[in-house]
Formats: C-alpha cells, structure tokens, sequence
C-alpha cells in the first residue's frame, strides 16, 4: 500500500485492535495484498482462523 | 501505473472521413496536445467516442445514436474510431465498430498487434485497473464542463465515489463480499453434518436469500430516491428563483407576499416552541388530569410510611442516642439511649429505599395546574394564525400569479407538482431508512433495519443448523473490522484532499475567498451558496488534480474546452497546475482559450499544437501541426461565455 494516509489509517487501527500479534501481521498483509490485488481467498481463511472469539457461545 | 494515449484513429464518422491524431514523437510521447477543432468538426464526437470506448457504453448506445456518426457527405456503411494506448510499456488497443445499416456499436480490443491484429470482442485493460474502467471512473480522466458542474453538485456523489476508485477503497468492498463467500462456502461444506434436515436447511436459505435480495433492492431504491430528491430541490430553488424574478415586478402585493412569509415564518417557530412545551408538560401525569394528581398525592402520603435507607439512618440513630436531647426536645437518658438502639432496626430497610424516597419526593410535588389548558389554548390560537397567514398568502399568491400570466402561473403549477414529488420522495425514503421500532408501518419488505434485522436471524439460524456459529461469529466480527477501516480510511482521506485541494484553490481563485469546507456526496464549500461558472471549473480542476495527484495510477487528462469561462488569471494558474499532475494531457481548445492558457505551453517541447479545420462537409478535414497557425487560427463561430 502506497498511499501513506491509508497506510497509516490501518496500521493505527490494526495496532488499537485486541488481537493476537500473529493476527495482526496477517491482517495487515491481507490488505496491503488486497490493495495490490494479489491476495486469495485462502488468505482470508487463514486470517478468519486467527481471529479471537468466544467460541460455542450462543449467538 | 501509468496510461499514455499514443493515437486517435477515425473512419467515416461525420465529417471526418479518414484521420490520424498522434501524441508520439518518434517513440516518444508528448505530454501536451491542443486541439483546436474548428466546430463541428467533431470536438464533442471525438470525447463521446472516448468515454463510450473506454466505459464501454458505446456497446449500448441507441440506433439513432449510432446512426447519427454517419458522415453526411458519403454513403459509408461502416465507421470506426479507435484509441491506442500504452499501460506502463504495453500497447493495448481498443475499436469502437459502428454499423449505420443496423444501428450497432461494438467494442473490441487488442493487446497484439500495432495494426488491428488479433481484435477480441472485449475490452482487455491490465489487472491493475480493470475494475476501473466504467462510466464514473472513465468521466474523471476525460473531462468536460458538464463533470464540472457535478463535482459541486448536490444531486450527485460524483466526490466521493471518485476517492472510493481513485485510491482503490473498492479493496474494502471486494473483501466483504470475500468474507461472505467464505462463510456460505463453509456452511455448505457442512451441511452434510448438520443438524436440521435438508429440507429445513432449504427452506431457510430460501428464505434468506429473498431477504438479501430485499436488502439489495432497498438499498437500490434509496440510493435512487435520494438522486431524485437532490434534483426535485434544486428543481424546486430554479422554479422559485424564477417566481422570485416575475414577482419583482409588482412591487406592492411582492412586499405584502413578503411580509406574510415572515409572519408565517415567526408563527411556525413559536408553534414549535409551544409544541415542545407541551410534550415536557405531557410527561409529569398530575398536570394531564386532576385524577391523576390526586392519586399521585395520595400515593405520597402512603409513601411517608416507608422504610428508611440502612446506612445512612442507622449513622442517624447511633448519633441520637449518644444526643442528650432528642429531636423532639426532651431528654435522653441511659434508658431512652438504649431503646433507640434497640428499636433502630424496625425502621431500617435496604439501601435501595433511596429510590423509593426519591419517587416519595417527586410525587409530593404532583400538584394539579392548569400549565397544559393554558398550553393547549396558546398552541390553538397559534394554529388559526398560522391558517388565517396561509390563506392571506395564498391570495396574494393568486393575485401575483394572476399579474404575471401564463408564465407565473404554470411556474406556480410546476412548484406545487416538485413540493408533491418532494413530499412523496421524503416519505418514501423515510420508510426505507427509519429506525423507529415503533413506527407500524415499517415491515421487513420496506425498511432497511426490520429488512437487516430478518437477514441476521436466517444468518444465525443457518449457521446454528450447519453447527457454524463459530464462523458466523468469526464472519461478523472480521465484517465490523472493514466496516471501520474503511470509514476511518475515508475520513482521512477526504481530510487530506480538502487541504491540498484548498491550497489549490487559493492559487487559482485569487480575487475571491472560496474553500472547500467537507466532501460528502458532493463537495461543500465554506460559507458560500453558489460559485461562478469559472469559479465552478477551477474549484472541479483543483479538486479533480489533488485526486489525482496521490494516486497510485498516473492517467491521461483529456479535457475539452477547460477555460473558455475563466478569467485570465485562472487560466493562467490552471496552465500551471495540469501539466504538474498529469503525465499526459490532450486538450481541445477553442480559438478563444489561446491566450493566457494554451500561449503558455508554446515554450514547452514537450508540447504539440494541432488545428484541425473543416472546410467543408464533403472534404476530408485538414490538419495543421503548425504553431503560428495553430496561435493566429480565429473560428469566427465561436462564442466567448464569459467576458474577461
């Protein structure tokens, strides 16, 4: 990404999330990737996998 | 990225039978091309043909449309116009095919060949824009005065649209629709474990599926009937605006009109504020009914018998007892001290009785007035003013409708129909977008929330039955993410394109105090109701040049007739502003845009100064590379919009 206004939207965004650091870096990849237009859907799979939920919760 | 236009090619279009413009020297590609085309060359053609290539339209133009390119003088079949372009160091070419037999208009391109070779019935572009070459994106690189005029237009959402594709905000868009698929994908996958039958699981994505198409629909809709709405007001300030001009002219009964529009004005102000009142008053009960206050009071009363707060009343008695006077004024003694230790406790409850006292103390305050009579009285004598002032100026109106004739009176027919439409329109959207739970006529068919609210229970259901809550919730919360970003991605944005934009501006509107103060669906300026033509123009150049400017794709900017409206000094500063933001600029001037605009490129070498020129409808039009001629070429047709 080589807007620096966007560039710096999303890394303070992606900082003040709470996310694990793993998430983080993925997430931040999957959109430099996606402004790029070189990023898959399996990315997405693998960023999806990393996010932190209550897990078996009812909805 | 960068787009060069390196050739425009034309055959049997109008007048022109066969031509060639190119923007190369040598290999080379020229920054700067002025085209004087004498009118009705093809000025206008040659820019409808570009934008109809380039956003494909052209594939749907109309029989009469594309009827109307063929040439007068001879009995062409066929016409055909084409571009080549080069994308960073690849030529790609793009034909538009015209059929004056049949109507038809076909787009094709070729990424082979320099000479039409290898002709495929698409439009190739490179990956990386692609997506970009539509209707809105293709009218921000080829650029004509009416772009202008929408860039400040409330009917449009020309500005933010064009930062959404200009700095690939899409990518947003394309990961939502990624994050939906993934979790459709999933649950399919999972269906074969599920918990509820086929039959069940079926029914519910049909369901769900019926009320994402109501959600698309409705979200279509406002779209459009906020479009409609922006017109139908500025429709309705062009008519009044006119009304407003015939009325002038009869100076008593404009006055009386006038004045009556201030008193109705002053007395819908003071029915507000009535209104307001009486909603407070409304909500203390003693004050609707006497019945009320009454049993309000009497509640009070019973209420004096409640329990005391623990805490605070037991520090009471413990200090009362260790008094030697009571409260009542006689003596406390050993034996007085330890009954009122002793019995402290009957008249202790909870510490929640402080909400009790405070009810307590409100109702003791449950006096009836006659606050709302009075209230209501006031509000009715307010609404027969307000009626007897909407019948006077009703009257005056007939009057000056009468004066004015037929013109006052079908502009008063045509403003009553756009206040109809306006109120329709208002309504409409209010019921697509209200979020008012309690509003009975909403339902999930027309109203966005009760639509959303639908969708996200079939959502649960589905993922509840496929046993993927997890990835729902997974799906939900990854969608919020977006949703932020692109809001804060947005606000930043704009924040930085109004600065630069501003500074711009400032360089080019020297004699005036015009800003840009906020970007929404169109572009705001501070303080300011209107601006120029050639205000308009140079604020849209400076707006369009800041987009551009920090792009990540360097395009063309094709313009035609930029500055025929503007003063010297802002075609002197919008010269110096193109050239510094676009790689590559192909104008179409008229005679009149010479001086003090297309003059200033003459010490350019990288610059090149065409004068095509009809002679005839029968001959082929000459062109002229020359630059004196080009500089002395007068079309005597030609019509300078504003004096300077």
């Amino acid at each position: 990404m080589k807007n620096k206004i966007i560039e710096k939207v999303v890394d303070e965004f992606i900082n003040d999330i709470n996310e694990s650091q793993e998430f983080k870096n993925m997430f931040k990849a999957y959109i430099d990737n996606k402004f790029a237009k070189n990023s898959g859907k399996n990315d997405l799979v693998n960023l999806l996998a990393q996010l932190k939920i209550e897990e078996d919760d009812l909805l | 990225m960068k787009m060069t236009i390196l050739e425009l090619s034309y055959g049997n279009i109008r007048k022109i039978n066969d031509l060639i413009i190119s923007f190369e020297k040598g290999s080379k590609p020229i920054k700067n091309t002025f085209i004087m085309m004498s009118n009705g060359t093809g000025k206008t053609t040659t820019m409808e043909l570009i934008k109809g290539i380039f956003d494909g339209t052209a594939n749907n133009w109309s029989t009469t449309k594309v009827k109307s390119y063929k040439p007068i003088a001879n009995e062409a079949v066929y016409g055909n116009f084409s571009i080549k372009v080069k994308f960073d160091e690849k030529i790609y070419k793009y034909f538009l095919d015209l059929n004056y037999e049949t109507g038809v208009a076909n787009v094709s391109s070729s990424t082979t060949a320099e000479s039409g070779g290898g002709k495929e019935n698409q439009r190739h572009f490179p990956m990386e824009v692609q997506d970009l070459f539509n209707e809105n994106f293709v009218r921000r690189f080829v650029f004509d005065g009416e772009q202008a005029t929408k860039v400040l237009d409330n009917t449009s959402n020309e500005a933010e649209e064009a930062i959404k594709y200009l700095y690939g905000l899409d990518a947003f868009d394309s990961m939502l629709t990624e994050n939906d698929k993934i979790l459709q994908e999933f649950q399919l996958k999972n269906d074969a474990g599920s918990k509820g039958t086929d039959q069940s699981l079926t029914n519910i994505r049909t369901r769900k599926k019926k009320v994402d198409e109501i959600i698309t629909l409705l979200e279509v809709q406002a779209r459009d009937k906020k479009v409609e709405l922006g017109k139908k007001t500025s429709e309705k300030e062009t008519v009044e605006s006119k009304i407003i001009e015939i009325n002038k002219n009869f100076t008593e009964l404009n006055s009386e009109k006038n004045n009556i529009e201030k008193a109705k004005e002053s007395c819908r102000a003071e029915i507000e504020l009535c209104i307001n009142e009486l909603i407070t008053n409304m909500r203390s009960p003693y004050l609707v009914s006497q019945v009320f206050s009454k049993s309000m009071l009497e509640l009070a009363a019973n209420m004096t018998k409640l329990k005391l707060p623990k805490t605070i009343s037991r520090e009471f008695f413990r200090e009362l007892a260790n008094d030697q006077v009571c409260i009542c004024g006689r003596h406390i003694g050993v034996e007085e001290k330890q009954a009122i230790l002793d019995n402290a406790d009957t008249y202790l409850g909870e510490d929640q009785q402080f909400i009790l006292n405070s009810i307590k103390s409100s109702l003791v305050n449950s006096e009836y007035s006659d606050t709302l009579v009075v209230g209501f009285e006031k509000m009715k004598k307010l609404l027969i003013k307000e009626n007897s002032l909407e019948t006077r100026l009703r009257n005056v109106n007939a009057k000056l409708e009468k004066e004015g004739g037929e013109e006052a009176s079908a502009l008063n027919k045509q403003k009553e129909q756009i206040v109809i439409d306006i109120q329709d329109l208002t309504n409409n959207l209010e019921i697509i977008q209200s979020n008012n739970d309690f509003d009975q006529r909403l339902n999930d068919q027309n109203n966005l929330k009760k639509a959303r609210a639908e969708q996200k229970k079939y959502e649960e259901k589905i993922a509840a039955i496929t046993q993927t809550n997890n990835n729902l919730k997974r799906k939900n919360k990854f969608e919020t993410y977006i949703k932020d970003l692109t809001k804060l991605t947005n606000i930043g944005l704009k924040k930085d394109i109004i600065k630069k934009a501003n500074e711009k501006i400032s360089s080019v509107i020297t004699d005036d105090f015009i800003e840009i103060e906020a970007i929404e669906k169109y572009i705001k300026l501070k303080s300011k109701g209107g601006a120029s033509v050639g205000q308009t123009l140079s604020i849209a150049f400076c707006y369009i040049c800041t987009l551009f400017e920090d792009s990540e794709l360097k395009f063309p900017f094709v313009i035609d007739s930029p500055v025929n409206s503007m003063d010297k000094e802002k075609r002197r500063a919008v010269a110096d502003i193109i050239p510094q933001i676009f790689n590559q600029m192909i104008c179409f001037v008229m005679s009149t845009e010479v001086k003090d605009f297309a003059e200033r490129f003459y010490s350019r070498e990288d610059s090149q100064f065409i004068t095509i020129e009809s002679k005839s409808d029968s001959v082929n039009p000459t062109v002229n590379y020359d630059i004196e001629y080009f500089d002395s070429y007068q079309d005597e047709t030609e019509v300078v919009e504003y004096a300077f």
